[in-house]
């Protein structure tokens, strides 16, 4: 869609999916809040400085122990860019059905008889076993903010390593708080949101009632049955740095939370690495077993 | 009306324009800033008047100084000043729907059988402090509040002074519902004879509003360190930290092992007697 800029006059062309933008003529900010089907909610500002996000990025490849090491070495990412990525903020509540066996450590000693100085004696020992009960319950709980991508362009998987965002620091928004910045429309349709949603909602039960709401020291075989009602929603500009790291021809995109500066996406593996790792795991392996042959070789002998 | 805030603890204090500006009551600085009120936060429109008078608050003070044998003289014997102050709050009621899992004393190897359950529990009355003058316990310590004697509250012609509420109704909402899980587990615990609690819950129903609470409140030092004295100034219930003079609880401890040493002696010399 065709804009004309209001500071220079200049007609500028916004795809569809951009809310917010600056004039390629004279840098000054366009935004085309009024485009959109629905409107947006909040607006949750940058915390994170360009210069921040950079050394976030840069701490965060040099973490990246299997990534080929001339990326390692260079230690930064290109293009970065501030963008207000949409979000779905849900408020929702979620009741799940599980059952589990749950089990309980005891203590017991046992005796045992063992050879020393060429002796037999007996010697006691505590051994720790694990009594097991079967158990189901129900685990309620409001999930509020759920937060869920409401971007095509960024799919809710690569989006969730962003989470959490203190939606509370959130204004209302206003044009004026977008302005100059990039930001985008929300792309995603609502019932494909909504599924995306549950199913997260889905495994966040799971995983809230695996570490904190089973009693006992160990579990195993948990089920989960989860009933996940979305309450109400709340469309919110969320901030993001946004930047790219080249290798080989292939283009591998970095994001970087802009209110908590938590990093996430995907490197590319050095399969050199890779196998190096394996061939070291290997060569130990070969090794023990090595030295307990030569060792069983020995004994027989003696 | 305006705000103003305490550069030494951070209280901040309603003022009336026209009245003279007080210390602030938390520290006794007179280090005051005028702050802008923040227009998102909800006030107070009903205040609990106060029925509890200066001379019953401060005798429950002295009653409260002399309870304890261990409280050093200086305490003991002191008066206090309590000045009277409103306290912003939120009062919230409602449901909570409480999932948990816990463990308990049972017959097995362990000793320990685990449980699970859910309860729905009513609270009819969470108060939660709306500015950081009073923590979440004292403001359970004060007790309940007969919120019948809710009237109008003006604050042009407040005699009393007041504080500026700094909770958004969300933010309210929130705490009372952290207070309302907090008092599930307790209560779940009690009930089912639980060693361990674990809950997660779901509110249902709830309503709250702000509210101002009458409190008299005095602080004193003792090396050092401060200490707060409230009183419910509806109900004259009495909420404090006193510090203990260790060379007290140093001569009973002693004199009590001496009583014990003394009672074995006896009773050895008694047996050697007899034999």
């Amino acid at each position: 869609m065709a804009k004309q800029c209001t500071t220079c006059g200049a007609a500028v062309e916004i795809p569809p999916e951009v809310m917010a933008t600056t004039c390629r003529f004279c840098d000054s900010g366009l935004v085309d809040a009024e485009a959109s089907e629905e409107p947006v909610e909040r607006v949750v500002p940058f915390d994170l400085t360009s210069k921040r996000a950079g050394e976030a990025i840069a701490r965060w490849i040099q973490s990246r122990w299997l990534a080929p090491e001339v990326l390692r070495r260079a230690g930064k990412a290109e293009a970065l860019r501030p963008v207000f990525v949409p979000f779905y903020a849900y408020n929702a509540v979620a009741r799940t059905r599980w059952s589990a066996q749950v089990g309980i450590y005891w203590q017991r000693t046992e005796t045992y008889t063992t050879t020393e100085n060429g002796k037999t004696v007996t010697k006691t020992r505590t051994v720790t076993e694990t009594e097991w009960f079967s158990l189901n319950g129900v685990h309620g709980r409001v999930w509020s903010p759920h937060v869920v991508s409401a971007s095509k362009g960024l799919p809710h998987d690569e989006a969730a390593g962003l989470l959490p965002y203190d939606l509370g620091q959130g204004r209302p928004f206003t044009p004026a708080l977008i302005a100059g910045q990039i930001a985008e429309h929300p792309t995603l349709p609502h019932d494909e949101a909504e599924r995306t949603a549950i199913q997260t909602l889905e495994r966040l039960e799971a995983e809230a009632i695996r570490k904190s709401f089973l009693p006992g020291d160990t579990h195993r075989s948990l089920t989960c049955q989860t009933e996940a009602e979305l309450r109400d929603v709340e469309l919110a500009l969320l901030p993001v740095w946004m930047a790219v790291v080249r290798y080989n021809n292939s283009v591998h995109r970095v994001l970087v939370n802009g209110q908590t500066g938590a990093v996430t996406g995907k490197l590319p593996t050095s399969w050199v690495k890779v196998a190096g790792l394996v061939g070291l795991v290997l060569a130990v392996l070969g090794a023990v077993a090595c030295c307990a042959g030569g060792f069983n070789v020995l004994m027989e002998l003696r | 009306m305006k705000a103003i805030q305490c550069d030494g603890c951070g209280g901040g204090v309603g003022v009336v324009i026209g009245k003279p500006e007080p210390a602030c009551l938390f520290c006794g600085s007179t280090a005051l800033v005028p702050v802008d009120p923040d227009l998102e936060i909800e006030h107070a429109s009903a205040s609990i008047p106060f029925s509890v008078d200066k001379a019953k608050a401060d005798e429950g003070f002295r009653v409260f100084a002399k309870s304890s044998f261990f409280y050093p003289p200086a305490i003991r014997r002191a008066s206090l000043t309590l000045r009277p102050l409103l306290v912003p709050a939120w009062s919230w009621s409602g449901a909570l729907e409480t999932t948990y899992t816990g463990l308990r004393r049972a017959a097995t190897r362990s000793g320990k059988a685990p449980v699970a359950g859910s309860v729905h529990l009513r609270f009819d009355q969470v108060v939660v402090p709306a500015s950081k003058t009073l923590s979440q316990t004292e403001m359970n310590g004060l007790g309940r509040w007969e919120e019948g004697a809710l009237s109008p509250f003006d604050e042009a012609g407040s005699d009393v002074p007041f504080e500026i509420a700094e909770l958004s109704r969300q933010a309210a909402r929130s705490a009372a519902i952290t207070e309302m899980e907090r008092r599930a587990e307790r209560i779940i615990t009690a009930e089912e004879h639980l060693i361990k609690t674990l809950t997660s819950g779901i509110p249902h129903d709830l309503d709250g509003g702000p509210v101002l609470l009458p409190v008299w409140i005095g602080a004193y030092r003792y090396k050092d360190v401060s200490y707060r004295v409230l009183v419910n100034g509806q109900t004259g219930l009495l909420h404090g930290q006193a510090p203990l003079d260790w060379l007290r609880v140093a001569a009973v401890g002693l004199g009590v092992l001496l009583a014990v040493a003394l009672a074995i002696g006896l009773i050895l010399g008694l047996f050697v007697i007899l034999d």
